[in-house]
């Protein structure tokens, strides 16, 4: 009884005093409360507004790790009832993302003890080699990894995941001969597969290095550098715009900030942000102030009654701030005084609305 | 002269608006003329959220204050005006426009600066 009495004053206190350590407070209270998705939506809210803040990342980063332990719990209560090759895999990459490599190796080994005709344990293993191979550039961690991915390729010769992972890690150390065979075995599997095709591209323009793979691996191990470097597609996270929406988004804000008067442009969705124009660095004012008035007024417009807020306008002694808004879409652009206003949200309007066609459609 | 009250309620039939509200910075209500339907309280609440939110982006990063904010919704739009100590807040539906209608909001804004002080 008195915890929810806690509870709703915290709630009510978040809402009056905004700030990170009431938000952090509140979603510590939902933590112990066991409301671990009340405590991560409190997070990404109070990071939406505060992207800086240490205490709020380490929120979600705590949040996320119980949601991740609840559902090993879980899973491993299922394991306990009959085990599958299936579920010893979940387990394996819910600790992958939780980070604990540790635990990782024990549940795959675990599996490859009690199924060792079965792929998928392999292809774990290896990805957690892979992922401290690409961390710490450790030969050992590479040279596992390749081992591991060749088992899986093995077991399963149709693994097209596996073939691309071991093409790619060849590539990066060099060996771009090989990288070519597993990538063409990839696309004979999955024909238009754009990781593929974007790597093979890649990789068929780059010269092959001579040597064995315990050579290729301690060379860059010694050269702390990978051979060939990370390309921009495999860079690319997933759930973002494409390559190929990016592109117009671009030339889009690069038209914007050729306009007289205009000084800077950006485009935000989600987390995730494009500027062009006088920008300082990754912490520029303008991007901060249009993220927190644009989650303001969202709030403002939906509480008012009057809708979604789709457009808005910021006069002061800086000039014009004009912001258009859709979902999760947000495009602004700062301008100075004398500039034609509604010329310039009419644009944003335009920039929103194609980006979000670009978008849908790739 | 007009009082603060008559200088609103002028505003909102010249503009053919949903209600105009003068408040304090921290949120106080001075004055208003709205539609029936619409809380004083609420709405001055939520300008001072949206207001203190702009101000202090703005001013944490030394780009000074803003004098006037727009916003278009789907379902409305809202103007805010800092007089400096006050903000006058106009609301129309949709289809109101507010760049027509400015040249009667500068001199409401005109009328309550001279309304807000007491001459000796």
């Amino acid at each position: 009884m008195k915890i929810w009495k806690e509870l709703r004053r915290l709630e009510a206190r978040a809402k009056e005093a905004l700030s990170p350590s009431t938000l952090v407070d509140l979603g510590q209270v939902y933590i112990n409360m066991g409301m671990i998705d009340h405590s991560l939506r409190v997070a990404d809210e109070g990071l939406a507004l505060f992207p800086q803040s240490d205490a709020l990342k380490k929120l979600k980063k705590f949040a996320k790790k119980t949601q991740l332990n609840k559902a090993i719990k879980d899973l491993r209560v299922r394991l306990n009832k009959g085990p599958t090759p299936v579920l010893y895999k979940e387990i394996a990459d819910l600790y992958l993302e939780i980070g604990d490599f540790g635990a990782v190796h024990g549940t795959a080994e675990e599996c490859i003890r009690r199924f060792p005709d079965d792929a998928g344990a392999y292809l774990v293993l290896a990805k957690a080699r892979l992922t401290n191979f690409y961390r710490d550039i450790s030969a050992r961690d590479g040279i596992e990894a390749v081992r591991g991915l060749e088992k899986v390729v093995e077991l399963d010769s149709e693994n097209v995941k596996a073939h691309k992972l071991l093409a790619e890690v060849l590539y990066r150390v060099g060996s771009v001969k090989v990288a070519v065979k597993h990538l063409r075995i990839a696309l004979e599997l999955a024909p238009g597969d754009r990781e593929a095709e974007t790597l093979m591209r890649e990789t068929e323009a780059r010269k092959n290095v001579e040597g064995t793979l315990e050579e290729l691996f301690h060379r860059v191990e010694t050269n702390r550098n990978l051979t060939h470097a990370q390309t921009a597609q495999t860079r690319s996270k997933p759930g973002f715009v494409s390559e190929d929406a990016i592109g117009p988004i671009r030339d889009s804000l690069a038209q914007l900030v050729e306009l007289d008067g205009v000084i800077k442009a950006c485009y935000i969705k989600g987390s995730k942000a494009m500027v062009k124009g006088e920008i300082k660095d990754g912490k520029d004012v303008f991007m901060r102030v249009v993220r927190v008035v644009t989650k303001a007024a969202r709030r403002v417009c939906r509480r008012m009654d009057v809708g979604t807020f789709s457009k808005g306008c910021i006069d002061g002694d800086f000039g014009h701030i004009c912001l258009c808004s859709f979902g999760d879409v947000v495009a602004a652009v700062l301008c100075e005084h004398g500039t034609p206003v509604d010329r310039i949200l009419a644009d944003l309007q335009e920039l929103v609305a194609g980006s979000l066609y670009m978008t849908g459609r790739s | 002269m007009a009082s603060i009250k008559d200088i609103l309620e002028d505003l909102l039939v010249s503009i053919s608006g949903k209600g105009c509200l003068l408040m304090i910075h921290d949120g106080t209500v001075v004055s208003f003329a709205l539609e029936e339907g619409l809380e004083p309280d609420l709405v001055s609440g939520l300008t001072s959220f949206l207001t203190s939110t702009l101000d202090r982006g703005l001013t944490e990063g030394g780009m000074g204050g803003f004098t006037s904010f727009k916003i278009h919704s789907t379902h409305g739009k809202v103007l805010v005006v800092d007089l400096g100590d006050a903000y006058l807040v106009v609301l129309t539906n949709q289809f109101g426009t507010l760049n027509n209608s400015m040249p009667e909001i500068q001199e409401a804004v005109l009328q309550l600066r001279r309304a807000s002080r007491i001459s000796i």
